[in-house]
């Protein structure tokens, strides 16, 4: 077993399976196919941000691709 | 926690809504509450695995474009680099080089007469192959060579802060595809303007063409007989 962060609201857990830079990839703990990309708020560690539009979003995707290592998980 | 311990179902390809997930990353700021969970390693590892292979599906599109439109502009920007490169000249000591920018603008110059660039292509291959601090002075006397002024003041008097200003990059970036799909609408025209031609030039070809259309459909509407006389006689 391995401690992960989880974000939860609306009766949902969201487990963080990856953090790159400010971007959070989360995916729902019972539905994994429930995925979405947020941005931490430094000063506040409950609130996720939304990314501004579909450039960040394909930015912090790409960002994923490119940089998850599945060997140090 | 999940029926089967904490392991979340893999994700196959097709399953994942990239829309949705675009959607729910970009909604209003979530209110969440932090915290931690024991997971097995290998639930966040199918995850990963999972998104991986779909994110490069996903991307497949994105990423392509992007690999076209950097070629396009290299191809675009190719005749400057050539001339910035054949001016690199080794310095007597052999010990470094440097740019004959006077041959660099006059060439330029000659290049913009005959309109084989033009002036913003010319302004951002200049800028963005010369963007180090000590090649500056390389640069504005390229740009007062080919452009009669420095390069400041020419993306000035076109609407920018400055050379380095991000807009002209991003908009001379734009105009660059942009000319690129216009000269490749033009070559197209051309090419069905060259077959027209050449059939009404060889109307014998033409004629010939049209025999052969006929010869195909006489054989094909032979084989459709031919087969409804094998259905008959089945």
């Amino acid at each position: 077993m391995q401690e992960i962060d989880v974000y939860s609201w609306d009766d949902n857990n969201y487990i963080l399976f990856s953090k790159i830079g400010r971007y959070l990839y989360l995916s729902n703990e019972k539905n994994p196919r429930d995925i979405m990309i947020r941005k931490e708020d430094s000063n506040d560690p409950d609130l996720l941000l939304p990314l501004d539009d579909d450039n960040e979003f394909n930015k912090a995707l790409e960002l994923f691709y490119n940089n998850a290592k599945v060997d140090e998980i | 926690m999940n029926n089967n311990g904490g392991i979340p179902n893999f994700v196959h390809n097709k399953d994942i809504d990239w829309d949705a997930v675009r959607r729910a990353s970009q909604g209003k700021t979530i209110h969440a509450k932090h915290g931690k969970l024991n997971l097995k390693k290998v639930a966040i590892t199918g995850i990963v695995l999972s998104v991986l292979g779909t994110a490069g599906y996903y991307l497949g599109k994105s990423v392509y474009d992007r690999h076209t439109e950097s070629k396009i502009i290299d191809e675009a920007t190719e005749v400057v680099n050539d001339l910035i490169t054949d001016y690199t000249i080794r310095t007597a000591d052999n010990n470094g080089f440097y740019l004959n920018d006077q041959a660099i603008g006059n060439k330029l110059k000659d290049l913009l007469t005959t309109g084989e660039i033009d002036e913003v292509t010319a302004a951002y291959a200049v800028s963005t192959r010369l963007d180090d601090a000590y090649e500056k002075d390389e640069m504005n006397n390229i740009f007062e060579r080919a452009l009669g002024v420095d390069a400041d003041t020419w993306a000035r008097e076109h609407g920018y802060s400055g050379i380095d200003d991000p807009d002209f990059t991003k908009e001379a970036e734009m105009q660059i595809l942009r000319n690129y799909e216009v000269e490749n609408y033009k070559k197209e025209e051309t090419d069905d303007y060259v077959v027209e031609t050449t059939r009404v030039d060889n109307p014998e070809e033409q004629q010939s063409d049209e025999l052969n259309t006929m010869f195909v459909d006489d054989n094909t509407n032979a084989n459709v007989n031919d087969n409804a006389k094998g259905m008959v006689g089945r």
